[in-house]
């Protein structure tokens, strides 16, 4: 009997702990994995403080994310996307109703300050010479995320679809990018920005919010290229265009969104009355002036639903 | 109350655990539309064939160092398997970082093989080290444990009977620990098919299944994700199930 207890006693304070953690409410967000440092670090604790609460926060591409909690494969409160799209998807699922914007970022061209072409990007983010000049030189190394499965993969081809008309430049998207599918510089997030930072690539295509919490240089783009503003979603953004594969064997356009973050409540939140107060946190003062502070934009263009 | 019931309990019951999320596929599986996506034979392609370039790899290079440190001792032996015991314990993602910076076109190692026209980044040899990286820590431990099992006695008297030492490892070691050496194979190509975190840092290109997986979960959710899977079954448990049974096989002269 007393060795049956012994081996008991390890389990008992995990299952305390599970269930004191319940008690005390547990507020659980999915959002879009370029969000990362400033949940997990910044909102997120803060929110738990203040609340006397657990924040549990999970980070992924938002479309993988929206399909998890479509399929009812993962359950969450509160969701935050990175442009329209994924969000749409779990408003079609009837998952969630209105989904207020929080924050906006940019497209930016990050690049290795270990990089020998690192003094000629930081004369371009001074503005001379074009930033895309010094991506043409012969021999760099540039990088991007999948098309297929990333929207920034997408966002980044319809930069330089835009940059193309707005420079005048014909073909230069052609000649950065070579093929939608170019292998030679297609990387997960996750490698694409580690390698950045160890200096294994000298430029790749990124968020302004999550190259500048990385504390990584870059470049800024133009508002007609850049896709952050809605403004210029319907007359401007709507020219670039990409043919996507579907699974069932066609092929649809797709166009850029522009870069807003929305955030909404679950309808089947486990604790929906957190969510409630954890949205309304991040558009109060406090969340807005964190997420400034990690380098993102003020929320554009109205409430999506 | 006998004291080999709780045994006997136990078990099936740990068998019940690890078949259960196995019968939720089988539920969650849409078998009327089961279909395979664009590009998931041409995962599983890559993943056999390279996998099996990476096994002749973790054989030509584990065996040898697992018999090393299984009938040798010599100064900084520890050191030695504190450093298999590393690259078995390092996460695969933090192994792929490493893997990334220490091949990269601009490091030392990376630019010497790029000069040579050889790329360690989006290519097939980035993928098989990725393989090889992932599987031979495994198959080293379990080697050098079926080495350990082989009675030393028996290699010194094939020595007296004047075989040379090359003689001795094949004709005696390799045969009586070829159960171990057949499980510790078995264990590297499960390990190795299973590669997922370091892949994805330095070979998401090609792309074998687990990125596949990856891939399909991302692009089209998880109705994409259940056929691949079968079919990765499928592919995988044949070799180490084989290698399970024929080693057991009384061998014949």
């Amino acid at each position: 009997m007393r060795r049956r207890l012994v081996l008991a006693a390890p389990v008992i304070p995990v299952l305390s702990a599970m269930r004191s953690a319940h008690a005390a409410g547990v507020l659980k967000v999915a959002y879009a994995g370029s969000m990362g440092v400033v949940m997990d670090k910044a909102l997120g604790p803060a929110f738990a403080t203040a609340n006397g609460v657990a924040f549990q926060g999970t980070g992924q591409g938002a479309y993988g994310l929206a399909r998890l909690l479509a399929a009812k494969k993962l359950q969450a409160d509160v969701f935050v996307s990175v442009t329209p799209g994924p969000m749409r998807l779990l408003q079609t699922a009837g998952l969630v109703k209105d989904a207020a914007p929080i924050a906006s970022t940019a497209m930016v061209i990050a690049y290795s300050p270990k990089s020998r072409f690192a003094p000629a990007f930081k004369a371009a983010a001074d503005g001379k010479p074009p930033w895309w000049q010094v991506l043409r030189s012969p021999g760099l190394r540039f990088g991007r995320t999948d098309p297929a499965t990333d929207p920034q993969g997408r966002n980044i081809i319809f930069t330089m679809e835009l940059a193309e008309l707005f420079y005048r430049v014909p073909g230069l998207a052609r000649g950065l990018l070579g093929a939608v599918n170019n292998q030679a510089q297609i990387f997960t997030e996750a490698s694409l920005l580690s390698r950045l930072e160890s200096g294994q690539i000298d430029a790749s295509s990124g968020y302004q919010s999550a190259v500048a919490s990385r504390r990584l240089p870059y470049v800024t783009l133009p508002p007609e290229i850049n896709l952050s503003d809605p403004a210029y979603a319907a007359k401007w953004y709507a020219q670039a265009t990409l043919p996507m594969a579907q699974p069932d064997g066609t092929t649809t356009n797709a166009h850029p969104e522009p870069l807003v973050f929305y955030a909404g409540v679950l309808e089947d939140a486990p604790s929906s009355d957190l969510a409630r107060r954890f949205v309304a946190f991040l558009t109060s003062a406090e969340g807005q002036r964190t997420l400034r502070e990690a380098g993102y934009g003020p929320p554009k263009g109205g409430t999506i639903g | 109350m006998s004291a080999r019931l709780p045994l006997r309990l136990l078990g099936p019951l740990a068998l019940v655990l690890l078949a259960a999320p196995f019968a939720t596929l089988i539920a969650v599986t849409d078998w009327h539309g089961f279909a395979l996506s664009a590009g998931d034979w041409a995962a599983v392609g890559t993943s056999l064939g390279y996998t099996s370039v990476a096994m002749v790899a973790v054989i030509a290079m584990g065996t040898p160092l697992a018999w090393w440190l299984a009938r040798h001792e010599f100064r900084g032996k520890a050191a030695a398997e504190a450093l298999v015991l590393v690259a078995l314990l390092t996460p695969p993602l933090a192994l792929g970082i490493l893997l990334a910076s220490f091949t990269g076109p601009y490091s030392a190692v990376g630019g010497g093989l790029n000069r040579l026209g050889i790329s360690l980044t989006n290519t097939a040899g980035a993928f098989v080290l990725a393989q090889v990286y992932g599987a031979m820590p495994y198959y080293v431990l379990a080697a050098r444990g079926a080495f350990e099992g082989v009675p030393g006695d028996l290699e010194r008297i094939a020595l007296t009977l004047g075989k040379e030492p090359w003689q001795v490892f094949l004709t005696v070691t390799l045969p009586m620990a070829r159960i171990g050496l057949a499980a510790a194979l078995a264990l590297a190509w499960v390990r190795a098919l299973g590669e997922f975190g370091t892949a994805l840092i330095i070979a998401y290109y090609p792309q074998g299944i687990p990125v596949k997986l990856w891939v399909n979960l991302q692009d089209q959710g998880l109705g994409a994700v259940y056929p691949l899977l079968w079919v990765f079954f499928a592919a995988a448990l044949p070799l180490p199930l084989w290698l399970g049974m024929s080693a057991r096989r009384v061998m014949r002269p």
